[in-house]
């Protein structure tokens, strides 16, 4: 068993990775009994990057994880665990829900957890040593340039008439994230040893 | 900037991950400091002569 002094970055990926894989077949397994698009489609995303997670595991470092890097773990996956519950449970009362205040506040209530999102990792950011705020900044930065590029490049698409993208403004946030960790990955990438 | 860092932790015989917790910055730092790569801010580097008790320049040569 790993202890929480020996929990290092490499076996914390393992550990999510194998925990998202589990998740997404047991949310697979309940799309297919409950016959729920929104749980077929949550639990490909989690199998997914659980996957992405594992593979990535074998490039991460195996230093301990620090104070402010385990607060980040708790913080950020205590409000990815809130956000997939609420898109879960509380979402789905969209197809039954009457008056616009009831069908506001169930539309906005995934918002609160995408907030406490954006407070771990602004914690993170600021718990983090120089260099680290410096390689943070610098991703967030070609982050925020591609999904921007990205997102004009759909929006001419779709002025084209060349593409039909439904809901296409809630892939933004979600694919700054995902920019983001290659980003990172690169801007780190100068300061390691050769 | 050049430094000789790696050199005194290693007459200390510190690991990096040993002076990363005493400066409090991770042991990336540590390893693109040690190497040139980065340039530590003057706190730091204060820091840095502090714990190591010996002048700045001592530490850190300009140039390169």
């Amino acid at each position: 068993m790993i202890t929480r002094d020996r929990l290092n970055n490499r076996s914390f990926m393992l550990i999510l990775g194998s925990v998202a894989i589990s998740l997404g077949i047991a949310l697979l397994i309940a799309a297919w009994l409950i016959d729920s698009e929104t749980a077929r489609y949550a639990g490909a995303v989690c199998a997914g990057t659980g996957a992405i997670w594992l593979v990535c595991a074998r490039w991460t470092n195996t230093d301990p994880m620090r104070t402010v890097e385990r607060r980040y773990a708790r913080e950020f996956f205590l409000a990815i665990g809130a956000y997939m519950a609420i898109m879960l449970l509380v979402w789905p009362m969209l197809e039954y829900a009457q008056g616009t205040t009831t069908r506001t506040l169930i539309a906005l209530s995934p918002i609160l957890p995408v907030l406490l999102i954006g407070r771990s990792v602004m914690r993170r950011i600021r718990g983090g040593d120089e260099l680290e705020q410096r390689t943070f900044l610098e991703a967030a930065a070609i982050a925020g340039l591609i999904t921007g590029v990205l997102s004009m490049s759909a929006g001419f698409f779709q002025a084209a008439g060349l593409l039909e993208l439904q809901d296409g403004l809630l892939l933004v946030f979600p694919t700054l994230f995902i920019v983001y960790g290659p980003a990172l990955w690169w801007t780190r990438r100068r300061y390691r040893e050769e | 900037m050049n430094n000789h860092l790696r050199a005194l932790r290693n007459q200390q015989g510190w690991s990096q991950a040993n002076l990363g917790e005493q400066l409090d910055v991770s042991r990336q730092t540590i390893i693109a400091i040690e190497t040139g790569k980065y340039d530590p801010s003057l706190p730091l580097a204060f820091k840095i002569a502090q714990l190591f008790e010996l002048p700045i320049e001592s530490i850190f040569i300009p140039g390169r």
